[in-house]
């Protein structure tokens, strides 16, 4: 390129301009992408005047892929108009895009506006921007109405209160729009616009709006509300007096449909803690209304839909953090006593995720009088899925369980997943050993754990067999060197380096390049290097490969001298291999620095 | 001495890279630009010209069967079995067609065979046929993620050079379907032109539609190619050519392998839940250094981003 | 009031098609979107065609728009199926200012279509960048298309045939209906749909029932309807929960054990069902009857129709020739107080629900009206009957006394005069 003359940037932005009619669409989307490029070569009179015009010719004709990024563009566009004052020229061209019917490209359209209208002086915004969001709003079209309750929350604080009242008025009268689209556009909205508004009209005009929504005809607007009741909901949260919030909460989470309810169960603590924060410190946490809220919780966990079920059990969790040790066994712990035997495998998955984060509220005792029970119970649950969500919170249950009862409790079970049927739960396992090495001791892993670590590294499935090598430095960690180069060393030489089938010498190369680090200088020259010397001259190629590789490895962790009288000779033999690929591998690494 | 072999060594390393790279991304399910599957393709088919009819295989080596485009699955092979080079692998056949994912899997395993020639043997199925693949899916697949037909044709190009059938350690031998009635020595394989387009009829169309059968003897194949042979054919074949066994693929069978004529033949299938539907297991078989064998077992890779009908409701209902 | 008084009520307007095109039955459905103004008709090649409404003429005469193809014949590489390309069903989809949407269905595949007027626009003049002075150019509208856009393709979801597809009133779903699952669907995700039901039992030997048709509530978004080859109708409640495989009303008459026979399975099958626009009754049609259920009545219905009771006689000869499993549609008015239905021959049957009476006539172009004051015309001869001409897919406008009846090839449209109809 660098004979080439200089392009001159006109010419540049000219193929830009060209790019945006192309037949193309692939370079029509490109061009597109450069639109800003093309505005500042222009300058912003010329943009004002013919360019945005211009574009606005796209707005109707073009893909919606197109459209998405002119919206998108657009939105980045207040500079390239010449600043605040000129917006108005950007406005027809997003509000014509607003009302596409492409959910995503309206959406940009809408952004895009929210984006310049940061940019500008209140007085503009009512004057630009009000008959924008009112045009919308009243348009014969959903997708236009649709689009204009995202306008709402950013244009209210700036204008007049008049002007407000307006708004607020719009916004109820499309909340009882015939078309589901635009009320679900409201409720998706609501949140947004409680932020920008006044305490009070939320609490006056927003609330009640909401409660209307909750009880719309269509489940698919009434499970939207539950969000924004979060958002409201965390507005109000000084008020003195939450009951509102709350009945409606409990109206969500007692909705005639499922959907609504499981919605309602995954927010429901999001919910409480947001209004009852004031009531959690006078430790009183009786909600105004209803009773417990906890007890209202309780009869999610107990719900008739398998789905409401699981997605309480998900949020068990929060409540019990919100509520305290007392109510949550008193009111959580029975239903969940119930869910380890549930019908639907899905709810048994959730309440063993959950398990460990209720027993982090309770007392150590509590834990191995209530959960302790469930967890070993789903440990041995007919669905794999669910034997795996508890395995992955092992490491947790140690930190709430203690480790003594964890482990006279816990061990059976971990001896009779050890042979599992599901490799993936035989690999759950073995990556918990290490932590479970820590509480046990040497002694007891020694006689309990020692022998099934070494089946696991013989085991048929290689993640199996890679799972229990990975663990070797973290357990050598635990019961320190010596230990490791007594107890596990001989091993892995006695029983893999020299076994009749090559996959478990392969196993024993894999233990070396794992361990050599760990060991140091003198125990892999000592107790590892004679192994994989002796494996150099292995008949099956693939040893030999792995053999090459272990010499990378040792090369990092022994003395520069020994690489060189005894790592260097070894792969200088192995480049003479008569396999290509061991050729190969050894002279990469005779040849190239280590890893 | 030293710095030649070093230069030796950069040079293959720099010849590797690209490989390597390619193999790299496969195994992410990224695809390749069609002009790297066109140099893939012609590098590939350097190496499968040089391979026999009847390519000898040493041991220790992994016999897989049916992949039939499903990639998630193929990684689970990995995961089971592992990846190479550490391990040797035998593919026989059908790596294309019926499954979400033809191409990454037909890519990946050709990039595998090119940079291990030595340890990765694939050998040609039914599906591995310009006419089948235009019917079952990899065709379609193609146009679908190129926009042309150029990759289809790379592909099925070079799959008339791939072998029809594997000997491992002269004992043990490896074809997609099965034997066939106007062949009775590994020799008269040994003779067919096979780099062709596969036949509608003739011995080397028997070899990748074959079906063993219950029945003696030969049979008409209810597939309108090849033949059934009968436990007295494959007795025969396996005497004939001092023989322990024959493996094949191209049937589905629940548990991933299936033994039948007295042990003279073993099917192995290695796409578990088959179409997505099947609800079969896949198996591999392990042979280690002494010819000793291991069948693995394993279900459907944990999978997202497929297709699919679900009893659980999915969270856009939420 | 006799036949001719009742004829009267009813016009024809217009009618689409040829009579030259052959024997062959090419439409396989018909549907009207909300506002009345479109009308779709789908084929057996796979065609989707869309007439307009003129609202300039009284009464409003349909012109044809567009047609596009919506489905092609296919091969299934997953179950080594041919698909045909036949579209079994259409349903509209809510329209924007610029477009019109609707589902199409072949036996495995949905589509979404979008049909919009397109502008084709070229600039013009001096475009780029001259002499260093960039220019924008000047864009005219070159000319204005129909196109046809596919949104959405939902596929491999359905391991048996799909009889019925409905876009919920909720307007962000729908459901597809196959022999043994129902399908729900989320319109802007097309990789994944919720089986919510699934009537197919563990060993197939033990099957007795399939699905024929399910359709939605027109505004209850919870409320699916779903009839059965053994002459029930279930409504499944989906607030109840996820999966509705075992709670549902079943709306179904008690069988009279006398009048059972070889062929009573067979003509009880539904072969159509749906609310009623106020969402109070149920029209079904089974081969020989028209029925209405009151939804607060699963007992039995309200009123059983007869259609061509003389066909009873014949049912052997019509299982001989396959015609005892042609299904025929059913279509209810919007006030619901008329309700039509098709049978052979052409013929058509308008039933008034207030005065209890019926008119059949055969769909023509200008069919013969009964003479005012005549006698009451006598039952057709069976042996003069034209079995090649089935009158099955029908649609009544959406908010007028107007509908739509197909027969061999054409479409023909009638209405009320005085947009009274009575």
């Amino acid at each position: 390129m660098a004979d080439s003359q200089p392009e001159d940037p006109a010419d540049n932005v000219g193929r830009l301009l060209e790019g945006l009619s192309n037949e193309k669409p692939q370079v029509r989307l490109q061009s597109f992408q450069q639109l800003g490029q093309i505005a500042s070569a222009l300058g912003p009179a010329r943009t004002r005047d013919e360019f945005v015009p211009y574009l606005m010719e796209f707005a109707d004709c073009e893909e919606d892929e197109t459209l998405l990024i002119l919206a998108k563009q657009l939105g980045q566009f207040v500079r390239l108009v010449g600043g605040p004052d000129h917006i108005p020229v950007l406005i027809p061209i997003l509000e014509h895009i607003a009302a596409e019917d492409a959910q995503l490209v309206r959406d940009q359209a809408i952004e895009a506006l929210c984006q310049i209208m940061k940019a500008v002086p209140s007085s503009t915004i009512t004057k630009v921007m009000f008959p924008v969001v009112s045009r919308l709003a009243r348009s014969q079209w959903y997708t236009a109405r649709q689009a204009s309750c995202g306008l709402f929350g950013q244009i209210y604080p700036s204008v007049s209160a008049a002007h407000q009242k307006e708004l607020r008025g719009l916004y109820s009268h499309l909340a009882a729009d015939t078309t589901p689209m635009v009320r679900r556009s409201i409720v998706l909205n609501a949140g947004k616009f409680a932020q920008r508004m006044q305490l009070s009209d939320v609490k006056t005009h927003l609330l009640p709006l909401l409660s209307q929504l909750a009880v719309d005809e269509q489940d698919s607007v009434r499970l939207l509300t539950v969000e924004a009741l979060v958002t409201i909901a965390k507005i109000l949260a000084q008020e003195k007096d939450n009951r509102d919030v709350y009945k409606l909460l409990l109206a969500l989470a007692s909705d005639k449909s499922w959907r609504v309810r499981c919605v309602a169960a995954d927010k429901f603590a999001e919910v409480c803690a947001a209004i009852s924060r004031r009531d959690l410190e006078s430790k009183t946490m009786q909600a105004p209304v209803h009773g417990v809220p906890v007890e209202d919780f309780a009869r999610l966990l107990q719900d008739s839909e398998p789905e409401v079920r699981t997605s309480a059990a998900n949020r068990v969790g929060g409540l019990a953090r919100l509520c305290g040790a007392g109510l949550t066994i008193r009111v959580l712990c029975p239903p969940l006593k119930n869910m380890v035997l549930d019908s639907s495998s899905y709810v048994r998955a959730a309440v063993g995720s959950i398990l460990m984060d209720v027993s982090a509220v309770l007392e150590r005792r509590d834990v191995v009088d209530h959960m302790l029970p469930l967890f070993l119970t789903l440990l041995k649950d007919s669905d794999s899925d669910v034997r795996l969500n508890v395995i992955g919170k092992l490491a947790q249950a140690d930190q709430v369980i203690g480790n003594d009862v964890l482990t006279a409790a816990l061990l059976p079970a971990i001896v009779t997943l050890a042979s599992d049927p599901k490799w993936r739960i035989r690999v759950s396992v073995i990556q918990y050993i290490p932590n479970l090495a820590k509480q046990l001791g040497r002694e007891t892993f020694e006689t309990k754990l020692n022998d099934l670590s070494m089946t696991w590294m013989g085991d048929h499935f290689y993640s199996v067999r890679e799972a229990a090598i990975k663990n070797l430095t973290d357990i050598t960690k635990v019961f320190g060197v010596p230990w490791a180069m007594e107890q596990l060393v001989p091993k892995v030489i006695k029983f893999f380096g020299h076994h009749k089938s090559y996959f478990y010498r392969m196993t024993a190369l894999y233990a070396v390049q794992n361990l050599c680090r760990t060991v140091g200088p003198e125990g892999s020259k000592q107790s590892l290097m004679p192994l994989v010397l002796e494996l150099a001259r292995d008949p099956v190629p693939n040893i030999r490969i792995n053999v090459v590789r272990t010499l990378q490895h040792l090369s990092a962790v022994l003395d520069e001298k020994d690489v060189k009288d005894q790592v260097h000779p070894a792969l200088d033999d192995l480049t003479k291999d008569s396999d290509d690929d061991v050729v190969f591998f050894a002279g990469v690494a005779r040849h190239t620095p280590p890893p | 001495m030293a710095q030649t072999a070093k230069q030796a060594v950069v040079a293959a390393t720099a010849a590797y890279q690209t490989v390597d790279g390619w193999i790299e991304r496969l195994m992410e399910n990224k695809q390749l630009s069609e002009a790297e599957v066109q140099e893939l393709c012609t590098k590939a088919r350097e190496v499968l010209i040089k391979e026999q009819n009847v390519q000898p295989v040493r041991c220790p080596v992994t016999v897989c069967g049916d992949i039939h485009g499903q990639f998630y699955d193929l990684m689970e092979l990995f995961r089971i079995g592992g990846k190479p080079p550490d391990t040797n692998y035998l593919f026989m056949g059908d790596y294309v067609d019926r499954g979400y994912y033809s191409v990454a899997t037909v890519t990946l395993l050709v990039a595998l065979k090119l940079r291990y020639k030595d340890r990765i043997f694939i050998l040609r199925g039914n599906h591995e046929s310009r006419q089948i693949t235009q019917v079952y899916g990899f065709y379609d697949e193609c146009l679908r993620l190129y926009g042309n037909a150029n990759v289809w044709k790379h592909f099925t190009d070079l799959f008339d050079y791939l072998p029809l059938s594997g000997l491992i350690e002269k004992q043990i031998f490896c074809l997609h379907g099965g034997l066939s009635p106007s062949i009775d020595g590994l020799n008269h394989i040994m003779d067919q032109d096979r780099v062709q387009e596969v036949p509608h009829e003739g011995p080397m169309c028997d070899l990748l539609w074959s079906d063993p059968d219950d029945r003696c003897g030969w049979g008409i194949s209810p597939r309108g190619a090849g033949y059934t042979f009968g436990q007295d054919i494959s007795e025969q074949f396996n005497h004939h050519n001092q023989l322990t066994l024959i493996a094949r693929a191209h049937q589905l069978v629940m548990e991933g392998y299936n033994w039948c004529h007295e042990k003279n033949v073993v099917t192995i299938f290695s796409a578990p839940n088959y179409c997505y539907r099947c609800g079969n297991q896949a198996a591999i078989m392990e042979i280690d250094e002494h010819l000793e064998y291991t069948f693995l077992q394993f279900d459907p890779a944990p999978r997202k981003g497929e297709p699919q009908v679900t009893r659980r409701t999915p969270d856009y209902f939420l | 009031m006799s036949a001719a008084d009742r004829w009267l009520q009813w016009r024809f307007v217009q009618s689409f098609g040829d009579d030259s095109s052959g024997a062959e039955d090419l439409v396989t459905t018909v549907e009207y979107d909300d506002t009345g103004d479109y009308l779709a008709v789908g084929d057996k090649a796979g065609r989707v065609c869309i007439f307009e409404g003129d609202k300039k003429r009284t009464p409003m005469r349909y012109e044809f728009y567009t047609e596009f193809q919506s489905h092609e014949p296919q091969f299934d590489s997953l179950k080594s199926l041919e698909i045909e390309e036949k579209i079994n069903m259409i349903k509209w989809a809510k329209r924007s200012h610029n477009a019109l949407f609707l589902l199409a269905t072949n036996d495995k595949t949905i589509k979404f279509w979008k049909v919009h007027e397109k502008k084709i626009k070229r600039p013009s003049g001096q475009i780029g960048s001259n002499s260093g002075k960039i220019q924008i150019p000047k864009m005219s509208i070159l000319k204005t298309e129909t196109q046809a856009t596919r949104k959405q393709v939902y596929s491999n979801a359905h391991a048996f045939h799909i009889n019925s597809i409905d876009i919920n009133s909720d307007g962000e779903t729908f459901i597809s209906a196959d022999d043994l699952r129902v399908n729900l669907w989320n319109l802007e995700v097309s990789n994944e749909s919720f089986n919510i039901l699934d009537v197919k039992p563990p060993n197939m030997e033990e099957l007795t029932e399939v699905i024929t048709s399910a359709t939605f509530h027109p505004s209850d978004c919870n409320t699916l309807l779903y009839s059965s080859s053994r002459g029930s109708i279930r409504i499944a409640d989906l607030r109840m929960s996820a999966l509705c495989d075992y709670s549902a009303r079943v709306f179904e008459m008690e069988e009279d054990p006398a009048s059972k026979s070889f062929f009573s399975e067979i003509i009880s099958s539904i072969s159509d069902a749906r609310f009623t626009k106020n969402g109070r009754y149920i029209i079904s049609r089974d081969y020989l009857t028209l029925k209405v259920w009151d939804v607060k009545m699963e007992s039995k219905p309200i009123k059983t129709i007869a259609i061509h009771d003389f066909l009873k006689m014949h049912l052997c000869d019509l299982y001989e020739n396959d015609c005892i499993f042609d299904k025929f549609g059913c279509a209810a008015s919007p006030d619901g107080t008329r309700l039509l239905t098709g049978s052979y021959h052409n013929n058509f049957t308008v039933y008034d629900m207030v005065t209890d009476s019926s008119i059949t006539v055969e769909a023509l172009k200008e069919p013969v009206r009964p003479v005012p004051g005549g006698p009451e015309p006598e039952p057709p001869r069976v042996n003069l009957m034209d079995f090649g001409k089935k009158a099955m897919h029908l649609a009544w406008h959406p908010s007028k006394n107007e509908f739509v009846v197909t027969g061999l090839n054409k479409l023909y449209i009638y209405t009320a005069l005085n947009g009274q109809g009575r």
